[in-house]
């Protein structure tokens, strides 16, 4: 089965597989492939390497550092260098913040911030969830009050992923509370050095430290780090959830993942036990419509008939099933999985073939798999987006 | 990528959903209590449907993907698919075994009504003898329209031949089927083959059972494919157009999820379908992707139909409307041999 990609697209995802072959460090595959918590020296030994590639932002326009990769290529790249076991290439730059800059920033905001997350010299992250707005986000309450040449921001913002290792937040913060709630919201580049401000860690299920909570108390941010207009920053926060539509159903994850359950079961000897084959059909059956579907609206989003919904129906779908492999592959272990040790998985020297911490490896990511059906807008909403937008219903 | 229909392809979807649709009061949702109507069937065969499934060296204009439209289209109205579907793999079976063969122009004409039959649907299918002295036996559940049937096309892994639906030693037991098609248990004693009637052997025969294969794949998912969009459009209809408590039932978050899933299943639905129609259209060995694509399939569409049936309440369960129609023929494709449950079985290595 075979979709009819281009000739053009064969050789890209071929220079593709072969650059992640040549230059993926294997400490880093290994921890990826294990389930292993990454540090920030791993995603960032990685990124240098696609930096250094001109990789790490190739769907962007070339003035501003990228190389003009359609859809598909981004589907391949990433595809392709997840399912060799490349860390996530981290969006909160390249996928969220930059490509706002370059449609609503000014001059200035493009010239300063631009270079450095194609360069990949500027972590980034998003301050988006507070602890009363979660789904509801437009009901968000951290407050930028104008005051001379600044905004003094105050408030909080919680699940920030890795705002302990980040050096830039962009934020929605209240800049109108008179007006309906999504008029008064404002996009804002803050510098996480600025005095006033204090990240919280907060340690999640898998006992890892990936997620924090940033306290903002009388915060002076420049004007100029306002993004376009003031109360406008609804808007641009809707446009940045277009940017990774057809990514957001991490095929190449998936497949990895159906890998390692394979090896597993082979490992416990379960390969050919017929409830386990039920389930892995199950699985690859899922993966497989998956595919399929993420191809369909991938060709749509290229001749520009997409609807709209895709993203909605990728992410409930995708992360539904990386979920569920995940958790399938905890059942495969049997008692092999009762071990679970988090500070130790963290401070272990990368080993794979140390069976106890590989078996840890794969409960820690069952655990952190029941963050993406929460995530960027929770299933829930999906299906009242696709209830509303697709169905014309409510 | 090779995923949206040319123009031919979308015009020849466009006329089938047309007839179809202008024919909804004709074709009945519940069982029949007669086989295949010839008077349908020749406008079917005038229409030129048919030259969907074969390529132009065998009288025809289409190949997989258009094949796959027809069958698609015909899903809608479940009385028209069983026995296009049964002639599509026909076809493809002669096609690939010998593409100036003689039934081919006689079926594309409508002339001959054909039943293509692969090897996965008998049980202890037996070619013994060759030449003139070539003999079968075994069986084949569930065969449908066979009263209607001239020719039967039998795809083995060694041999492809045509048997004459009347031929000394098919013992048949005939019975009216779950989603109205009449079916036969057909009982091959000994019958035997013409010589002019062998297509081919050893290796091409091999080619061709494969291309049966996944013809009968391609068909049964976009079939389904149809059939759980009528389902499910009629359903989101139905939810806003039904009052209770004051207010269309589609505007409680109860309601809407369960839609938004179905919506989400009859989208992989259509994936899984595009994928097997790709495969019979580069004509790719079977393999345990194909399987899985149309047990997908129907899974989903079988849920589709449960939920059509759950959210119309009441009046779901009535044969004024086709969910129960479309759930008897989606139970068809799950169950009948060759169907989802034999392609679950092959995955997990119980074969039947």
């Amino acid at each position: 089965m075979d979709v009819g990609w281009s000739s053009a697209d064969q050789a890209f995802r071929q220079e593709v597989r072969e650059f992640t072959q040549a230059k993926l460090p294997a400490e880093i595959r290994d921890k990826v492939i294990a389930g292993r918590p990454l540090e920030r020296s791993d995603h960032m030994q990685w990124q240098d390497i696609l930096a250094e590639k001109g990789w790490i932002a190739g769907f962007w326009p070339s003035k501003f550092g990228g190389h003009d990769w359609t859809p598909a290529q981004s589907y391949i790249f990433q595809e392709e260098t997840t399912y060799a076991g490349a860390p996530w290439l981290l969006p909160f730059g390249v996928n969220y913040v930059g490509p706002v800059i370059y449609t609503y920033g000014s001059e200035a905001q493009k010239a300063r911030h631009l270079p450095g997350i194609v360069s990949n010299e500027v972590f980034w992250c998003q301050g988006y969830s507070e602890p009363n707005a979660g789904s509801d986000l437009a009901q968000l309450s951290t407050r930028a009050d104008r005051d001379g040449d600044a905004y003094v921001v105050n408030g909080s913002k919680i699940w920030t992923s890795m705002a302990h290792w980040a050096d830039w937040i962009f934020a929605l913060v209240r800049t109108d509370s008179q007006v309906k709630p999504q008029r008064g919201i404002s996009f804002l580049l803050i510098d996480l050095r600025t005095p006033g401000i204090t990240v919280r860690p907060i340690r999640s299920i898998e006992g890892a430290h990936h997620l924090n909570q940033v306290f903002f108390d009388n915060v002076r941010v420049p004007v100029e780090n306002l993004v376009g207009e003031e109360n406008a920053g609804w808007g641009y926060a809707k446009f940045l959830l277009g940017h990774e539509r057809v990514l957001s159903a991490e095929i190449g994850k998936g497949k990895r993942m159906l890998d390692r359950l394979r090896s597993v079961a082979s490992a416990q000897g379960r390969s050919d036990d017929p409830g386990y084959l039920e389930r892995l059909n199950q699985l690859e059956t899922d993966l497989l419509a998956l595919e399929w579907t993420t191809l369909r609206m991938l060709d749509a989003v290229m001749d520009g008939s997409a609807p709209g919904f895709e993203a909605s129906v990728l992410k409930l779908r995708g992360s539904t099933i990386v979920q569920r492999i995940a958790e399938y592959t905890v059942d495969t272990l049997g008692p092999a999985a009762l071990s679970f040790d988090p500070a130790g998985l963290e401070q272990q020297v990368n080993d794979p073939n140390a069976e106890l911490y590989r078996n840890m490896g794969i409960v820690s990511e069952f655990l952190f798999q029941r963050a993406p059906t929460i995530w960027g807008g929770s299933n829930e909403i999906q299906r009242n987006i696709i209830a509303k937008h697709a169905l014309g219903l409510g | 990528m090779k995923i949206t229909l040319n123009e031919e392809q979308s015009i020849l979807a466009q006329s089938v959903a047309r007839f179809v649709d202008d024919r909804r009061d004709a074709v009945s949702w519940r069982p029949a209590d007669r086989g295949l109507d010839p008077e349908i069937w020749r406008e079917v065969a005038a229409l030129g449907w048919l030259g969907a499934g074969v390529g132009e060296a065998a009288g025809g204009f289409g190949g997989g993907r258009a094949m796959s439209v027809v069958m698609e289209g015909a899903g809608a109205g479940i009385r028209y698919a069983e026995p296009l579907s049964q002639v599509f793999v026909a076809l493809a079976i002669l096609e690939s075994a010998d593409a100036e063969n003689p039934y081919l122009s006689e079926i594309l004409s409508g002339e001959a009504f054909a039943c293509g039959l692969i090897a996965d649907m008998g049980t202890g299918i037996e070619a013994i003898g060759s030449g003139d002295d070539c003999r079968i036996s075994g069986a084949f559940k569930a065969v449908p329209y066979f009263e209607q049937v001239d020719h039967l096309v039998l795809a083995l892994p060694d041999l492809i031949c045509v048997l004459d639906a009347q031929a000394a030693g098919i013992d048949t037991q005939t019975y009216p089927a779950l989603d109205g098609a009449t079916r036969a248990d057909l009982s091959l004693d000994n019958v035997q083959v013409k010589s002019v009637a062998v297509l081919a052997k050893g290796e091409s025969a091999s080619v061709a059972l494969n291309r049966g294969r996944v013809f009968h794949a391609a068909a049964v998912t976009a079939e389904a494919s149809g059939l759980a969009a009528k389902l499910f459009e009629d359903t989101l209809a139905y939810v806003k157009q039904r009052t209770q408590f004051g207010r269309p039932i589609g505007e409680f978050q109860a309601v809407q999820h369960r839609l938004a899933d179905m919506f989400v299943a009859l989208e992989e639905i259509r994936s899984l379908s595009l994928a097997t129609a790709r495969a019979a259209e580069d004509g790719v060995p079977a393999d345990r992707r194909l399987s899985q694509a149309v047990v997908g399939v129907i899974d989903r569409a079988l849920h589709i139909a449960r939920e059509a049936i759950q959210l119309h309440g009441g009046v779901g369960m009535t044969e004024d409307l086709p969910m129960g129609a479309g759930l008897r023929r989606l139970k068809v494709l799950q169950l009948m041999p060759a169907g989802a449950q034999t392609h679950r079985r092959t995955l997990t290595g119980r074969a039947t």
